[in-house]
């Protein structure tokens, strides 16, 4: 064992020994390693942050009083309101002892006229961007919600006191803390993570195979002398071993230096509209532990298995085997089983939700690990057809016709985050699709809706007083809503509003005071069955008060009416009796059932932050409606925007990839450069060695571009049946991703030309 | 002379005896039927045109290649019958090499360069290195102890590979071309000072060279051409 461990630190010391080029090799390493450790330590932190937002969720989970039990309750209830797209939601409460219970992320019950802020919503109301919310906040701010409080960091909640809650209203609270509900990810979510990692990782692993072999031939040289003085060809794996050791941790440190970094700023990031907390971002232990042993592992098996192939001779290194012509068969086994697995679930993540993560996974790791091992096959047999040219294009392909399979490795890499770029922007570019072709409605600029919670009929003027006189308001009619049960899941809605309130719901062919009209929610939609049964004039219905359907209310009975067609407005429509206050006189009033229709100016600037604003002195008795801004417009930019991510990410990953082909390049320049000097020498143009180093990489780019598009169509084609999407492939992003992967190729060859140049000067020709 | 009758003339005191060694790279042959016999102490020169076959024999002595056919004896064991690791222990304590280029590790100082082959044989680094840094003073390079490879001369260089050749106190040093990228007189000094350590040291030296002036230092010379090798008459 000490053997062993002096030949690791053989190992370690021969990697860092060789001056400039040994760090260049060591940083690489890292790198390329780092990368992938952070990427997998953010994997591998899932968990805690569903199961960390699980518990805060759980631990404000509100438990209600038992009716008499006794002991001091908290009084709550639930409001919310938007501000510029943005939702703020909060509770009014009302504690009645000392005894009531105070929520997590607070220190106290806020008494009448407090209220604690949520850190994001105390910075939104302290900057500019806040100044018309600040209406709707009158209250002293007392603290902020701390992170127990809150689900996401960028949560806009509020907690504020009301002596004004209507206790029969209101929730009765006894205590916090519920038990804990695991949420399952959304399925096209879980597809599109599945595919990003595994499209991210592969390249890195791709760099780290690469990186273990830069300068192979210099370490293949010191591992000879080792041979030489009298190592044996254990004793030259391990420290070879030692050697990929050393890049292994220093990969992990990177990596966990990396991840620590990047979380610091994680607050500050939104996906799909959800934020994590630093402490969220934790990677679990165990699956810590195990990146900390696998990783070290894989570079050291990347190392020996990248050997395999070779012996290490005290004269140098020979190959095991003479290179054999590639077969075909074996190559596609991958690529055969990873459409088998991925078809097996087609529609299992769609309606049914009866999917198998495991085969999912495992389908999209074998198709893209399929690329990989197809490519050298490709790349053998095409360049193998390739003829004639310029002395340039033979050059290039006289070298590839004998030796493809780096090339064809690096490239695979390249190819590899293209096919899941391809399959990533596929699958957004499907869902967003379904989005924008769903009809959409149209932004009803001109209206709002106020609903009044628990407001007696002065509450109902008072609101209409508030409306009348806030900027851009043109009209409020005052409605209210009563349900009738006219039998078992038999409902109708009674709306009870002015002639002109009326007309904004229905079409009414003429309408007086005293006037009652039905509209026919099959006239329009077939969503709501158990209003389909019609109501005739003089049916006695009982009319149902609180929410409590089993408890029957006071008699009514239906006024003669006239049917009515539902208008053509998709947000205005009520289903139901439509009746003027002359008509419903001895109708009862269910207090939560008043609402005013706010007729505004449609050109007034930011008009419902005006209307909300006017009627921030209800505070949680009225809650407002505004279609002017449509949602699916603003899930489309959500959309867009991660399109635009994931492309960036593709792009990142690219360059990595790219970065794996310069490092090539440079080592096939330094390693050939006696022949390139002889060449030089002997009258050839540079010129022509440059072009010859473009087609070098270009060529099997270009076969992996054609590999690369296949299979990630094909991938996005199964993905999107698996989670029942409409096949649509994203041809802009491939365009995209291609142009990247060729511009790239141009990229590398220019950057590699000032190494050409060295090596085919004068010295290039000294053997020693 | 042919080698098989190179190989009658060797004594039962052979340290080293090659006996009608065959080796072919393919379908090139390499070696033809070649012997030599090395006594302890003595300094034999393996001389012939390029391509002859003299690297190739080297090597075969030194257990680094295995010929086709023929035997190796080192000390009455034969050398093919041993295993990689053998093979491996016997170049770390009774060889050393001297070769014209690339036999140092360009990551390790001097220092480490010579100390490598003690090390390697579990000798603690301090002891290690105080025997490498006697020997780099003996061979006059004490001065590039510190560098590496890259950072000193070709004479310094070779004298370094020639302090590590002889470290571990070798029964045999194995020399190929040792001043073939040398000046002459870097040429000169570098097989002064690798004659001289072996004489003292009562280490055989195989030396494989193709110049007359680099032979002159050896008691004896073989001339290996068509992968034959013949023993050549003293000069009287």
């Amino acid at each position: 064992m000490k053997r062993w461990f002096s030949d690791l630190a053989l190992g370690v010391r021969l990697a860092i020994g060789g001056g400039r080029t040994s760090w260049v090799r060591l940083a690489l390493t890292g790198a390329g390693i780092g990368i992938g450790v952070a990427v997998l330590l953010t994997a591998s932190s899932v968990t805690t942050v569903l199961g960390d937002r699980a518990d805060r969720e759980a631990a404000v989970e509100p438990v209600s009083a038992e009716p008499g039990s006794g002991g001091d309750v908290l009084h709550s209830t639930f409001w919310n309101t938007d501000y510029r797209g943005h939702a703020i939601t909060g509770w009014f409460v009302k504690g009645d002892g000392p005894g009531a219970p105070v929520r997590p992320g607070t220190t106290r019950v806020p008494a009448d006229g407090e209220v604690f802020l949520s850190p994001a919503l105390a910075e939104l109301l302290a900057s500019p961007e806040g100044e018309l919310l600040r209406d709707r906040f009158p209250q002293r701010v007392i603290g902020t919600i701390d992170q127990a409080g809150l689900i996401a960091p960028n949560d806009l909640m509020f907690y504020a006191g009301d002596a004004t809650l209507a206790e029969d209203s209101a929730d009765a609270i006894s205590a916090f803390g519920g038990a804990r509900q695991d949420r399952e990810l959304d399925p096209i979510l879980s597809v599109l993570i599945m595919v990003g990692v595994v499209a991210l990782l592969f390249p890195v692993l791709v760099f780290v195979g690469i990186t273990t072999r830069l300068a192979g031939a210099e370490r293949d040289r010191r591992l000879a002398a080792l041979r030489l003085v009298g190592a044996g060809a254990q004793r030259v794996r391990r420290i070879a071993a030692g050697e990929a050791l050393l890049g292994a941790v220093v990969g992990l440190a990177v990596g966990a230096a990396l991840f620590f970094t990047a979380r610091q700023f994680v607050e500050g990031v939104r996906l799909l509209g959800v934020s994590v907390f630093v402490s969220d971002l934790t990677p679990s232990a165990p699956l810590a532990v195990l990146i900390a042993v696998l990783v070290p592992v894989m570079a050291v098996v990347t190392s020996v298995v990248a050997m395999r192939r070779t012996v290490i001779e005290p004269l140098g290194v020979v190959r095991r085997t003479k290179p054999v012509r590639r077969v075909l068969w074996w190559r596609v086994v991958p690529i055969a089983l990873g459409a088998v697995a991925l078809v097996t679930q087609a529609g299992a993540f769609g309606d049914t939700g009866s999917g198998s993560a495991e085969i999912v996974i495992g389908g999209i790791i074998l198709l893209l690990l399929g690329i990989p091992v197809l490519l050298p096959w490709v790349v053998e047999r095409a360049v193998g057809r390739l003829r004639g040219g310029a002395p340039s294009w033979q050059l290039a392909i006289r070298r590839l016709q004998l030796e493809s399979g780096t090339a064809a490795r690096v490239v695979g890499g390249v190819a590899v985050v293209l096919a899941g770029g391809i399959a990533l922007q596929s699958v957004m570019a499907s869902a967003q699709a379904r989005i924008v072709d769903r009809p959409l409605l149209d932004p009803d600029k001109g209206r709002m809706v106020v609903s009044l919670q628990d407001s007696p009929p002065e509450l109902t003027e008072q609101t209409a007083g508030l409306l009348a006189r806030s900027v851009g308001v043109r009209q409020v009619h005052p409605m209210r809503t009563v349900t009738l049960v006219a039998g078992p899941n038999e409902y109708h809605a009674v709306t009870v509003g002015s002639c002109e309130a009326l007309r904004t719901q229905a079409a009414l062919p003429s309408c007086q005071d005293g006037d009652s009209f039905y509209v026919d929610p099959g006239s329009v939609s077939s969503e709501r069955p158990s209003e389909r049964a019609e109501l005739e004039p003089g049916q006695r219905v009982s009319v149902l008060i609180g929410s409590d359907p089993d408890q029957s209310g006071p008699q009514w009975t239906v006024p003669a009416f006239t049917a009515v067609k539902a208008p053509d407005d998709p947000f205005m429509y009520r289903f139901g009796l439509l009746v003027t206050p002359a008509a419903a006189r001895d109708l009862p009033v269910d207090p939560d059932g008043a609402s005013v229709l706010v007729e505004v100016d449609p050109d007034q600037p930011e008009i419902a932050e005006h209307v909300r604003n006017a009627l921030a002195p209800m505070t949680w008795r009225a809650y407002t409606s505004y279609f002017g801004q449509v949602e699916a417009s603003q899930r489309v930019q959500e959309f867009q925007s991660i399109r635009q991510a994931l492309l960036a990410g593709s792009l990142i990953t690219l360059l990595l990839a790219g970065a794996s082909l310069l490092v090539l390049a440079l080592e096939q320049v330094r390693e050939r450069r006696r022949p390139l000097a002889v060449l030089a020498a002997g009258g050839v143009p540079r010129g022509a060695l440059g072009r010859s180093l473009l087609w070098q990489n270009a060529v099997p780019l270009l076969l992996a571009l054609v590999v690369a598009v296949g299979v990630g169509g094909s991938l996005a084609v199964l993905l999107l049946r698996i989670i029942s999407q409409p096949i649509v492939l994203d041809w802009p992003g491939i365009g995209v991703l291609s142009g990247a992967a060729a511009l790239m190729v141009v990229v590398v060859t220019l950057l590699s030309l000032p190494s050409l140049h060295r090596a085919t000067g004068a010295l290039g020709l000294r053997s020693e | 002379m042919t080698g098989n009758e190179s190989g009658e003339e060797s004594t039962p005191r052979a340290l080293l005896e090659a006996v009608d060694l065959h080796k072919s790279f393919g379908p090139t042959p390499a070696l033809d039927g070649a012997g030599l016999s090395v006594r302890a102490g003595e300094v034999v020169a393996v001389m012939g045109p390029s391509g002859s076959g003299k690297s190739t024999l080297l090597h075969c002595l030194a257990g680094i290649l295995t010929p086709d056919k023929g035997t190796v004896r080192y000390r009455d064991v034969e050398l093919s019958a041993m295993g990689d690791g053998a093979r491996s222990e016997l170049r770390r304590t009774d060889f050393g090499f001297v070769f014209q280029f690339g036999q140092l590790v360009p990551e390790l100082s001097c220092l480490e360069n010579v100390a490598l082959p003690l090390r390697l044989g579990s000798v603690k680094r301090k002891q290690a290195e105080s025997r490498a840094r006697e020997w780099l003073e003996r061979l006059e390079v004490a001065d590039v102890a510190d560098k590496r490879p890259g950072e000193t001369s070709g004479g310094q260089g070779q004298r370094v590979a020639v302090a590590r050749a002889l470290v571990t106190g070798p029964r045999v040093v194995f020399a190929d071309e040792p001043t073939g990228a040398l000046d002459s007189l870097n040429g000169e000094r570098v097989m002064q000072l690798l004659v001289t350590a072996a004489k003292e040291t009562n280490a055989a030296v195989v030396l494989v060279t193709h110049e007359a002036r680099v032979a002159a230092y050896s008691d004896r010379e073989v001339v290996v051409r068509d992968g034959r090798s013949r023993e050549m008459e003293p000069v009287t």
